[in-house]
């Protein structure tokens, strides 16, 4: 892996979504979580934010087969020495929208979380700003962007948090949120890109005569 | 003189969209025709009304077509560029399927004028195709091969100063055929996102056709070309009207099918802009003089057009002969009589829809369409979405709610028997060979396990299955916490309820799907015509094939092209 780990590629936010998709089902989720990982990702890498090492970090210890258990406002794992999924959990706080536990507990990469907490809009409503917070750092999520406090907040990043909070959005903000424009194009480090692949080949059927001569072409020669 | 009749003003009947229960099974979405909403027709009229310049900025092409040329297209202040590449290739090499590894040509869509570096970046990567990067300066990527026969065909008699035969070049109708054509963040391409506020990429697929223009005047470049190398000052150039007769193929296979299913908003999107402008078509009282003119005139050509469809598949023959008639009884019914009573095209479409074939039927949809482009061009404004609103699932209701909208809105998927062989014999899969996607025979063939998720059919029935079980007052979102199996098939249920034409309402892994329909109702879309089958997963097209050059986009009549 040496010198492939160290280079650099440039991917689109597009080809982090569907390669996502592809590598958390090869993991092992089921497809609408791998939907959800693979929304998560492309919304993280659209924020500038930190996705491969979470995101490889959920599908290396696969938290999702943890079911949550939902606990008045409080969501955590149904055991003691377990960890929830961020995908898992931020795909019920996504669902429930404002009617979100305040307190998920014992949580993996919980900067994935992100993603699912922010206000959702569209169809289905116009929501107002919230928060995350955990171990010292505050996401205060709009539509579209995030402000992070304090800015380099290492637990930003952290591999797990006891307590996350989700909550409305406390301050006030002075002025109009800065909108991050789309990027052109994500930087990502070559090696971690083809641990994806590797996940992502799971999903791939090995092929044989008959399939290749079956599965998808032409009856016969196509050339003409 | 005759008196003018008086006729009282009648109540018109309201005229609605037609039911997706009709519009979304697969035999008819597989029997759909190009229509003035298509995506390379709209592309076509912004391009007459934007006065695009397209300029040949380099042509550096040896004898045996290998080279570089680059075509600017100036619209308004930007520039897109067409960079390609001719290639020397070894007959057996050649081949449409995604596991080429060369091709008789490739090509990218750059954004802006590419400058050396740009070109020698694109030099060592396009030619490659997948396996190169881009940047998201690129924004299409495709390759395309010959028609062999043709070429060759084309290039002999041109470099001895005659022009071809008009029989052989309609008979199969372009040059060259496009194999891929990739955009939206492949490889490292633009993101769509990226372009999408741009006016003229807004719509669906616009730099994709815009590519594919391009490279049909690369084509047509090409051959004259080479014909003037081989045969020096007595080498013709095509004249304009036999030009014209050449499109861009293009060769698709099951690759494009995932793609119908996995955008839902997308699809209802299309599909409701076509009705919409059907029904409008429909509602027209009184049928305005020009609209009737233009009906009869199109009707009249598409007898030759139809006759001049060629297929080798024996079913497709059968459909177009059989389609053939439907013309013609279409045609004994538009009389005079018809078009100064009520509703005149309504009367038209509901005698098609009572005693034509599917393919009539449809067909008669894009004539009504076609003659009333005053009152429907508009909605090709709204066939794009953005997919991110729609994704969102809403747990806030009931077990017993959802089941409901499932039973209102997807009973088509549980009146499946999934307890049949028949109806799960298939299962679509990605092959690890060059990640081509592919259909496998469930009970025959190794991988179902990793099948991927386009058996919505299958799924919405066993969430249904599922919420039987529940108690109707749970939470969806209590539901899908202890469920997770089930978000897909949920949001999908939750995007039909809100967009009724976002289903193919059949079975996609039942023994007798036709992967083909699929791919038509795509690529009519697109504005494909002369559909072809080369089996039931495989399916050649020609696109812009009667279409105006650049520079005949200002004569007169132009927008008629199809069915000139």
């Amino acid at each position: 892996m040496g010198s492939l780990a160290f280079r650099l590629m440039i991917v689109s936010l597009n080809e982090i979504e569907t390669t996502v998709l592809k590598a958390a089902r090869g993991a092992g989720m089921e497809w609408g979580l791998a939907e959800e990982a693979a929304r998560a990702a492309s919304s993280l890498a659209r924020l500038g934010l930190a996705w491969e090492t979470p995101l490889l970090g959920v599908l290396e210890s696969a938290p999702w087969r943890t079911p949550p258990v939902l606990d008045g406002m409080r969501l955590r794992p149904g055991s003691a020495d377990a960890w929830l999924c961020p995908i898992r959990s931020g795909a019920f706080i996504s669902d429930l929208g404002e009617d979100a536990p305040a307190i998920i507990e014992r949580v993996l990469f919980p900067i994935l979380l992100l993603p699912f907490a922010a206000p959702r809009q569209g169809e289905l409503a116009r929501e107002p700003a919230r928060e995350l917070a955990w171990d010292g750092v505050t996401v205060r999520l709009e539509a579209g962007t995030v402000a992070i406090a304090p800015p380099r907040a290492r637990s930003l990043d952290a591999a797990r948090a006891d307590e996350v909070a989700l909550r409305p959005a406390r301050i006030a903000r002075k002025g109009e949120a800065p909108q991050r424009g789309l990027p052109a194009g994500v930087v990502v480090a070559a090696g971690r890109w083809a641990e994806l692949q590797g996940y992502e080949a799971r999903t791939y059927v090995p092929a044989s005569t008959k399939s290749r001569l079956r599965g998808a072409g032409p009856a016969s020669s196509d050339n003409d | 003189m005759r008196a003018k009749r008086v006729r009282a003003k009648p109540v018109l009947a309201a005229i609605e969209l037609r039911a997706p229960g009709i519009v979304m099974k697969l035999d008819r979405l597989g029997s759909a025709h190009q229509t003035r909403l298509s995506f390379l027709r709209t592309l076509l009229r912004r391009m007459r009304a934007e006065s695009w310049r397209i300029v040949r900025e380099r042509f550096d092409v040896d004898a045996k077509g290998v080279g570089t040329a680059v075509y600017a297209v100036h619209v308004g202040e930007r520039v897109y560029s067409l960079v390609a590449f001719g290639h020397e290739i070894a007959p057996e090499k050649r081949t449409d399927r995604v596991i080429a590894e060369e091709w008789d040509a490739t090509f990218a869509l750059h954004d802006g004028l590419p400058d050396e570096d740009a070109i020698d970046r694109l030099g060592a990567n396009v030619p490659r195709q997948e396996a190169g990067r881009y940047l998201a300066s690129e924004l299409v990527l495709a390759r395309a091969n010959r028609s062999v026969r043709l070429f060759d065909q084309v290039l002999s008699a041109l470099s001895q100063g005659r022009q071809p035969d008009a029989a052989s070049v309609e008979a199969t109708g372009y040059l060259m055929r496009t194999t891929a054509v990739y955009g939206n963040g492949k490889f490292g391409l633009a993101d769509r996102d990226l372009i999408k506020d741009r006016p003229e990429l807004a719509g669906p697929f616009q730099a994709e056709m815009l590519t594919v223009y391009l490279i049909r005047l690369f084509t047509v470049d090409l051959v004259e070309h080479l014909a003037r190398l081989r045969g020096g000052p007595r080498a013709a150039r095509l004249d304009p009207a036999l030009r014209r007769r050449f499109g861009i193929g293009n060769s698709t296979g099951l690759g494009m099918a995932p793609f119908m299913v996995r955008h839902p908003a997308l699809l209802d999107r299309w599909i409701t802009a076509r009705e919409t402008a059907l029904a409008r078509a429909r509602h027209r009282e009184p049928a305005d003089e020009g609209a009737i003119t233009s009906f009869r005139a199109a009707l009249k050509s598409s007898h030759r057009l139809v006759a001049a469809w060629a297929t080798q598949d024996i079913e497709q023959e059968r459909r177009i002969s059989r389609l053939g008639e439907d013309l013609r009884r279409i045609e004994r019914f538009a009389t005079d009589e018809i078009f100064v009573g009520r509703q005149p095209f309504d009367a038209i479409y509901r005698f098609a829809e009572a005693e034509l074939s599917l393919e009539g039927q449809e067909y008669a949809v894009t004539l009504l369409i076609e003659a009333n482009g005053d009152i429907v061009d508009d909605l090709a404004a709204g066939m794009a979405v953005d997919e991110a609103i729609s994704f969102c699932i809403d747990g806030s209701g009931t077990c017993g709610e959802l089941r409901r909208l499932v039973e209102e809105h997807c009973a088509w998927a549980f009146e499946l028997d999934f307890a049949d062989r028949e109806a799960n014999a298939r299962f679509w899969y990605v092959s690890e060979e060059k990640l081509e996607p592919r259909l496998g025979e469930r009970f025959d063939e190794p991988g179902m396990e990793r099948e991927q998720p386009l058996a919505v059919a299958r799924d919405i029935a066993a969430l249904e299955a599922a919420l039987a079980a529940e108690p109707a007052d749970r939470s969806v979102a209590a539901f899908l916490l202890a469920q997770p199996q089930h978000r897909h098939a949920v949001r999908r249920v939750q995007i039909a309820s809100r967009r009724p034409y976002s289903e193919i309402r059949d079975n996609l892994i039942d023994a007798r799907l036709r992967p083909i329909d699929i791919l038509r109702c795509k690529l009519a879309f697109f504005g494909a015509t002369r559909f072809d089958p080369r089996s039931d997963r495989w399916l050649r097209i020609t696109l812009f094939q009667g279409a105006p050059f650049p520079d005949e986009l200002e004569s007169g009549d132009w927008d008629r092209w199809p069915f000139a």
